[in-house]
């Protein structure tokens, strides 16, 4: 039974890992703005800071929608109240912005900046992420002992 | 061992690990499930641009049915 129940909690642990993504992209296919063909040899070359920051900027929208849904269906279910899901709405909201920016970059075809843009906020996601479980976990206060476990800043 | 039959890992009680195993899993799957739409749409032809920006209207969409169902709209 112990054996059981020490696998079991590795077994939920290591599930709960999926939230950190796979390091597929989201869209297998650059975007035609990040493709040149040499005029003579007709060779498409990807420009690799343009596939990234394409990349990311979907990861970050990706992130922005679990965490948003997942924060939804918290609220809608009864789970949290509205005055502990508002603090993640403000942040999420904030972060959307940011999202767009990157975007306008992207647009733009500043893609070095767009890259850092979008880089930035996937991080401050990643942590939202994990704060949203953690409150979850704990329906209130995020718990600093399980925050530290978990590697969450504020 | 006994630690866990005693109901802790580490100080921390084992319910709230798999409380929280158990959210950040479903936060996992939530994420997965947006993935798995956006290749989707790529999979039934639009283009990465097309894909992009229905992403992008969708973290939209996401968003304003958090507000509202926080009564902010």
């Amino acid at each position: 039974v112990r054996t059981l129940l020490a696998v079991f909690c590795i077994a939920v642990i290591l599930a709960g890992c999926g939230m950190f993504g796979d390091a597929k992209p989201v869209i297998s296919e650059a975007p035609a703005s990040c493709k040149s063909a040499d005029p003579v040899t007709k060779v498409v070359a990807i420009d690799a800071i343009c596939a990234e920051a394409f990349d990311v900027i979907n990861q970050a929208n990706v992130l922005l929608i679990a965490t948003d849904r997942a924060i939804t269906d918290r609220v809608n279910s009864g789970i949290w109240t509205r005055d502990q899901a508002i603090p993640f709405f403000q942040r999420t909201s904030r972060l959307g912005e940011q999202v767009d920016q990157a975007e306008r970059f992207f647009s733009a075809g500043t893609y070095t900046s767009a890259k850092a843009q979008a880089d930035a906020t996937k991080t401050l996601l990643l942590i939202i992420q994990k704060e949203v479980a953690a409150a979850a976990a704990k329906k209130s206060e995020v718990d600093p002992q399980l925050n530290f476990m978990i590697g969450a800043s504020a | 061992m006994s630690a866990v039959l005693a109901g802790e890992i580490g100080g921390i009680a084992v319910s709230k690990i798999l409380d929280f195993a158990f959210a950040a899993a479903e936060v996992g799957l939530n994420r997965q499930e947006v993935v798995e739409e956006a290749r989707a749409m790529e999979q039934s032809g639009l283009s990465p641009e097309q894909v992009f920006t229905a992403l992008s209207d969708k973290r939209k969409a996401a968003h304003a049915d958090l507000a509202k169902a926080l009564g902010l709209v």
